[in-house]
């Protein structure tokens, strides 16, 4: 453990682009609760649960235009 | 020309603001940091996990870095690069935006290379950064080691992602529906991929860019072994775009 | 030299002809409305004379520029409105005039000028909001504004207010009234006020062919007195009247108007003053009301597509 401690400092911008992916993806979804495809429910479940991916196909082909 | 500036232009502010080029960009940034720190902590995290079990694992080194990277782009960001760019143009011509655009004074062929342009910055741009991170991170991680060819590696995934970019664009003009246009493009690239796997054509055909990588940098291919597949890369990228120009001139809409 | 001149445009879509053999011209200065049912085939000869569709055969000149499939060339003398305008909805409309005043090579001066001249024309200047919010009211006038741009000779407005309410409806043939002599209109829609509202010349479009071209009041004129309205006070016996009257040989149709009342339109009205009487006391029935109307648009339409 205290050997993957020490790399917290490279871990931690990995972190904060797939959170900022996530958070960025919620709020985008969150403001306009609109959606394309699948409905706002669904896309928010897979927004969180699937890492990168999920806000990517959200960007993809779930945003609604605004 | 004017007109494929202005074009090109409002393509770029697009990829921005429809966070398609963020995706791009993001995506890749978080392979260039994950892979070279993957290749360092997966023995530590295999210890972790089979605490007490003596598992011989060999001390990883920066070649495990940077293949993990080639590995990532190669797979997992051309995918996102064909789930991108494989809309662009199916997305106006189905909404009817393009129609708009196509009877100001944009020709079509303008229109394309447009597209091809704004998309080809973003992928350069996101995987400059991301190789540069990884190169960054695999520095600090991994110091000792020299890779052999380093940049010229780095330059033949970078025209892989060019050609995946062609393909997409391609199938977008034929097709008038996203996901059609995308199930295409992954058609088309591994069709790319099968031929080149024939025997006889595997030392010119253009996937050496995406599969060489590693023989490069741990020198066991010689930089001139690439000549034909940058040669052949580039031309293949050139085909695609002018069978996208030409038949998008063909194109009722 | 004609603004717009179509020869024997043919449009074919497997075994049927959308557009058969079009002949079509339209004069400078004129507001020329393009009616047809809905099918007929008008939103495929507009996407012809754009460049967006490729002609089975025929030919059209913009302005004496030949017009090419898939090239936009002739496309500088044209402002186009297409029946739903699609925007880019990140924009905000300068924006998006700003682009297209780019696209049609303006120098950034004028294309200054031209969006404060044109957002207020369409009533969107104090509109800050991005395209993708906006209504489908709003979303027409910016594509009046985005067509009128780059100063074109020539507006062509696919259905401008088809989908419109009647608020939505006015404001567009406003703006379009207010253009009447300094740009050539044509304007294709199914909805006849609309083109008695502001058109100077029709043509009616059926089954891919010209059924009727000229000048408005040129085209009342002819039409005119053509009907004729009658009033007869028992129901009961309207079917009888109505197949009696059908047997007449100049009788081209008939239209009930109520439980009592008729429309008839006659190929020789003076046929029908001499029969009327006769017929009515033969069959012992009351004439309460006969009148020969002042034609419109909707009975030389309907005359005209029921005699194709």
């Amino acid at each position: 453990m205290d050997a993957l401690r020490q790399y917290f400092p490279f871990l931690i911008p990995v972190a904060v682009l797939e959170v900022g992916l996530m958070v960025g993806a919620l709020v985008h979804l969150l403001r306009r609760m609109k959606t394309r495809n699948l409905n706002v429910g669904a896309w928010a479940v897979i927004i969180v649960v699937f890492e990168i991916i999920g806000p990517v196909l959200y960007f993809l082909i779930g945003r609604e235009e605004d | 020309m004017n007109s494929f500036l202005v074009f090109t232009a409002k393509e770029l502010r697009e990829q921005l603001k429809t966070f398609k080029g963020v995706v791009v960009l993001v995506v890749l940034l978080i392979f260039g940091m994950t892979s070279p720190l993957l290749a360092k902590l997966t023995p530590e995290i295999l210890k972790l996990a089979g605490a007490g079990v003596k598992i011989q694992i060999p001390t990883p080194t920066y070649i495990d870095a940077y293949a993990q990277f080639f590995k990532n782009i190669g797979q997992m960001v051309m995918i996102v690069v064909i789930l991108v760019f494989s809309g662009g143009v199916v997305s106006e011509t189905s909404k009817g935006t393009a129609q708009m655009m196509l009877t100001k004074r944009l020709s079509r062929s303008s229109f394309i290379l447009s597209k091809f342009l704004s998309d080809a910055c973003v992928w350069t741009i996101s995987y400059a950064a991301s190789a540069g991170l990884c190169i960054c991170y695999t520095v600090y991680l991994f110091p000792t080691g020299n890779p052999a060819h380093l940049f010229l590696s780095l330059f033949c995934m970078w025209l892989f992602g060019i050609m995946t970019i062609a393909v997409s664009l391609l199938t977008s003009t034929v097709f008038n529906n996203y996901a059609l246009s995308a199930v295409g493009a992954f058609c088309l690239w591994g069709l790319i991929s099968l031929i080149s796997s024939i025997p006889k054509i595997t030392d010119y055909a253009p996937s050496a860019l995406g599969g060489d990588n590693m023989g490069l940098i741990s020198g066991s291919i010689a930089p001139a072994a690439l000549r034909v597949p940058i040669l052949t890369g580039v031309l293949i990228s050139a085909l695609l775009l002018l069978a996208a120009c030409l038949l998008f001139r063909r194109r009722e809409l | 030299m004609p603004v717009l001149e179509i020869k024997g445009l043919t449009k074919r879509y497997g075994s049927t002809n959308a557009v058969d053999g079009l002949n079509l011209t339209v004069e400078k200065g004129s507001v020329f409305g393009f009616l047809g049912l809905n099918g007929a085939g008008k939103t495929t000869t507009i996407r012809m004379v754009t460049g967006l569709a490729n002609p089975t055969g025929g030919e059209i000149s913009v302005f004496g520029d030949r017009v090419r499939f898939g090239s936009a060339a002739s496309n500088r003398h044209i402002g186009f409105l297409p029946d739903v305008p699609e925007f880019y909805g990140f924009m905000r409309p300068k924006e998006y005039l700003t682009l297209c005043g780019k696209l049609c090579g303006m120098n950034s001066a004028q294309i200054a000028r031209r969006d404060e001249e044109l957002l207020s024309l369409v009533g969107l200047a104090d509109v800050r909001r991005k395209i993708g919010g906006f209504s489908r009211g709003m979303r027409q006038r910016l594509g009046i504004a985005q067509a009128l741009m780059h100063e074109p000779e020539l507006l062509i407005l696919d259905e401008p207010t088809s989908a419109l309410d009647p608020v939505g409806r006015k404001e567009i043939l406003d703006i379009i009234s207010t253009l009447k002599g300094r740009v050539t209109v044509l304007f294709s829609t199914h909805i006849l006020s609309d083109v008695q509202r502001v058109c100077d010349t029709i043509g009616i479009l059926h089954h891919g062919r010209l059924a009727l071209c000229g000048s408005l009041d040129e085209i009342e004129k002819r039409y005119a007195g053509r009907s004729v309205r009658l009033e007869m006070p028992v129901p009961e016996r309207m079917q009888e009247l109505k197949d009696r009257l059908s047997e007449l040989p100049f009788v081209r149709g008939i239209r009930e108007e109520g439980p009592t009342q008729l429309i008839l339109s006659c190929s020789d009205i003076s046929g029908l003053d001499y029969a009327i009487c006769p017929l009515f006391a033969r069959m012992n029935l009351p004439l309460l009301h006969f009148e020969r109307m002042e034609s419109n648009l909707e009975d030389v339409f309907i005359e005209v597509i029921k005699g194709e």
